[in-house]
């Protein structure tokens, strides 16, 4: 069996003051100053598949980006835990909001190296689209779970899946192939690989795939960009309980929900 | 000790009102740790004994009231305020002891703009007052990672030390003044004047106590001018340790005074720079003060730093938003419980300081020792973040995946084994064990070849400020030192 995941090395936008959202040409914000992290969706992604591995005997595992050079570290890490393929597709051309390009470019890379399983984040920054694995399966004629939060082995041929609904969690028996759209799953942190496991891991190399442009006729870009007022506000009350509430909800909440 | 649990419950809530006196399971069961046992307490594994109650006090009356009575009785008393410490320090190792916590002492009593000094009580936070003196254009200079949390009475107790300390120096250099209460109940006030040659300097012996000898209630420390729009941030990127050090060390040595001066290894590094310099050693100077003197040391900075053509200039923002983001708050430390808890990889660290001679050799022999002889190591890395004209310190960070033991079993099996590595070599080295986190109760084991013969001293205050041993039980000193 082998598992397919994507993931992306994106800025963490946490780290933004409201100062630091400045809106460049090309209808974006300048984030280059940003450390980069996994976004949580790839982030889950990536460790359940993981765990999936210790489950199941000769898993082939496949983490699959699209970014810039900084981003095999990650796949450097993902390659000292066990992942068997790290492939980047190194481009300078603006994927924001062309999901079709990129899961144009994914199928692309499939086309050659059929999966069983094909793991995908709901979204990630910049420019989300959430709709990345609805045309990976749409193109390939997969079965498609959305919302997943976890999955497990159940025999050669199918996978126990547990996705979300309107806040309740179903559990789901699906055939392979097939895609998942990760939603927020509990398992959310990705594990380090050891310094051994990293040493170890020295010769692996990092596989390159080409980007396969597609226009976008079912995703027209954006054309006006506006930031939004993200300001926080941190109070703290010297009083208790119930009456802190009551005093954090007239003081500040109120007037800030009338805002809205 | 001669008393009940229960009956010192009950004589707490006489001598501080029962509202100030807390016996909730939940309240003790985190009083028994601080982030030496974080991963313990994450776990809600508790090794230590659970004290009699947190006791919150009001006043050094107060503390002079409880202080006599547990001395009395011989009761151990762990003194806290922000409840920050990493080396154990505020570990009740003792059955039934009390933990004193200064935290409600929270008022800002002054602020003295014409004699650059304000003096607040042990409990305000440094934020708290770093944010009031700098809304009249003044600074106190004092900068840690813990500023959102830490307490005036701990940053003392410690001989705590900011990321500006190249220029304003450490808790020594700022304290003028300090009120503090002994054992026997004494309330100490130590006054606050710039300078004098009436004896030793008696700061020093509140300055490091950690708790074993007094109980600080209050401190005057120095203000400076804030001048934030004259602040200048270098950074460069570099391959070698050992080239970062040679520069920071010609920097001290040509007598340059920036107030940030940090070098990181690779490794270190990739927390906080890989989106920059993956691999790379990272450099970092920040000038600051009036307009001559921060430029004047900039220009000799770099002027320094162009005999070095492997250094590679950073753009300044990077730098900037890196330093702006480098403080811990609460809702950091309950972002790294998630994440240990899901992970079972945890952060420690242990710092330490040497002369030049020696700090390349200890830097290299400890990640040497450590990579070889530790297991289940993610990352070992160390920054040196505060310069002298005679040395520097090193901090080394490391992460390691807890496996194959159980939460108590973490210390003994990784936390404490680097610990020893990185103590001993530097010692032996000639540098010190301990930069800025104190002994706590975890370096304990090596305060002799620390001090050598001058462990006469620590004992001797020890002995005549403590006689009946009540005060945190175990820290500096080892338990049966003091017993």
């Amino acid at each position: 069996m082998n598992v397919f995941v994507t993931c992306k090395f994106c800025p963490d936008l946490d780290r933004m003051k409201q100062s630091d959202f400045v809106v460049q040409e090309e209808m974006g914000v300048d984030t280059h100053f940003l450390p980069n992290i996994l976004n949580c969706y790839d982030e889950s992604s990536l460790e359940l598949s993981l765990r999936f591995g210790e489950t199941v005997k000769n898993l082939e595992k496949t983490a699959f980006t699209i970014g810039p050079k900084t981003s095999e570290q990650v796949l450097d890490s993902l390659l000292a835990l066990g992942f068997e393929h790290a492939v980047r597709v190194a481009t300078e051309y603006d994927v924001r909001f062309r999901p079709e390009t990129i899961a144009a470019t994914i199928c692309n890379y499939l086309h050659d190296h059929p999966q069983d399983l094909l793991v995908l984040g709901r979204e990630a920054p910049l420019g989300n689209n959430a709709a990345t694995a609805q045309l990976v399966a749409s193109y390939l004629n997969l079965p498609l779970i959305s919302a997943v939060v976890d999955f497990s082995y159940r025999d050669e041929s199918s996978i126990s899946v547990t996705f979300q609904h309107e806040g309740s969690l179903y559990r789901q028996e699906v055939s392979l192939p097939c895609v998942f759209s990760m939603e927020n799953a509990t398992i959310s942190k990705l594990r380090m690989p050891t310094l051994r496991q990293r040493m170890k891991a020295k010769n692996c190399t990092i596989e390159y795939a080409q980007l396969e442009q597609k226009d976008s006729s079912l995703f027209p870009l954006p054309i006006a960009m506006r930031i939004p007022n993200r300001r926080r506000l941190s109070s703290i009350s010297q009083k208790k309980g119930k009456d802190a509430v009551y005093e954090l909800f007239e003081k500040d909440l109120k007037k800030r929900l009338e805002e809205v | 000790m001669n008393i009940s649990r229960e009956e010192i419950v009950e004589v707490m809530k006489d001598l501080v009102g029962a509202e100030n006196v807390v016996t909730e399971q939940e309240v003790l069961e985190d009083a028994t740790f601080d982030r030496f046992r974080k991963f313990e307490g994450y776990h809600h594994v508790y090794t230590n004994p659970l004290p009699a109650a947190v006791v919150f006090v009001q006043s050094a009356e107060q503390v002079s009231r409880v202080l006599s009575f547990c001395n009395a009785k011989k009761i151990n008393v762990v003194p806290r305020t922000g409840h920050s410490a990493t080396e154990g320090g505020l570990e009740p190792i003792v059955e039934n002891s009390i933990i004193l916590d200064g935290s409600h002492m929270n008022k800002i009593i002054d602020i003295d703009p014409v004699n650059m000094q304000a003096t607040a009580e042990c409990g305000v936070v440094l934020e708290d007052l770093e944010n009031a003196v700098r809304k009249i254009g003044l600074t106190t200079g004092h900068s840690p990672q813990s500023k959102p949390i830490a307490m005036m009475g701990g940053l003392i107790a410690t001989r705590s030390i900011g990321q500006f300390s190249t220029m304003y120096g450490g808790m020594e250099d700022m304290l003028a003044g300090v009120e503090t209460v002994f054992p026997d109940g004494t309330i100490c006030d130590i006054k606050s004047v710039p300078r004098r040659s009436a004896g030793p300097d008696i700061r020093h012996i509140v300055l490091g106590n950690e708790g074993t000898t007094n109980f600080i209630t209050k401190a005057t420390v120095k203000l400076w001018k804030y001048y934030p729009q004259y602040q200048e941030c270098l950074g460069y990127t570099l391959d070698k340790m050992e080239d970062g050090l040679k520069i920071m060390r010609t920097v001290m040595v040509e007598g340059y005074r920036p107030s940030v001066a940090r070098l990181y290894d690779a490794e270190d590094g990739k927390e906080h720079f890989s989106h920059f310099a993956p691999g790379k050693c990272v450099l970092i100077f920040v000038t600051e003060g009036p307009e001559l003197v921060s430029h004047a040391n900039a220009e000799g900075i770099r002027s320094i730093i162009a005999n070095y053509p492997e250094c590679e200039m950073v753009e300044t923002k990077l730098i900037e938003h890196w330093f702006a983001n480098l403080n811990w708050d609460a809702s950091r430390i309950e972002e790294e419980r998630q994440e240990v808890l899901q992970t079972d990889v945890v952060c420690c660290t242990t710092e330490i300081s040497a002369p030049w001679s020696a700090v390349e050799k200890i830097y290299q022999v400890c990640v040497d020792r450590v990579t070889r002889e530790i297991p289940d190591l993610t990352i070992f890395g160390a920054h040196a973040s505060h310069c002298y004209s005679n040395g520097i310190n090193l901090y080394f960070v490391y992460w390691y995946k807890v496996t194959d033991c159980t939460p108590e079993q973490e210390i003994t099996k990784y936390h404490l084994p680097i610990k020893k590595i990185i103590c001993e070599e530097t010692i032996a080295a000639g540098g010190s064990m301990c930069h800025h986190h104190g002994v706590g109760k975890h370096r304990v084991h090596w305060i002799d070849k620390e001090h050598g013969s001058a462990l006469y001293m620590i004992k001797k205050l020890k002995e005549a400020f403590d006689p009946n041993g009540i005060m945190n039980i175990g820290t500096i000193l080892p338990y049966h030192e003091t017993k």
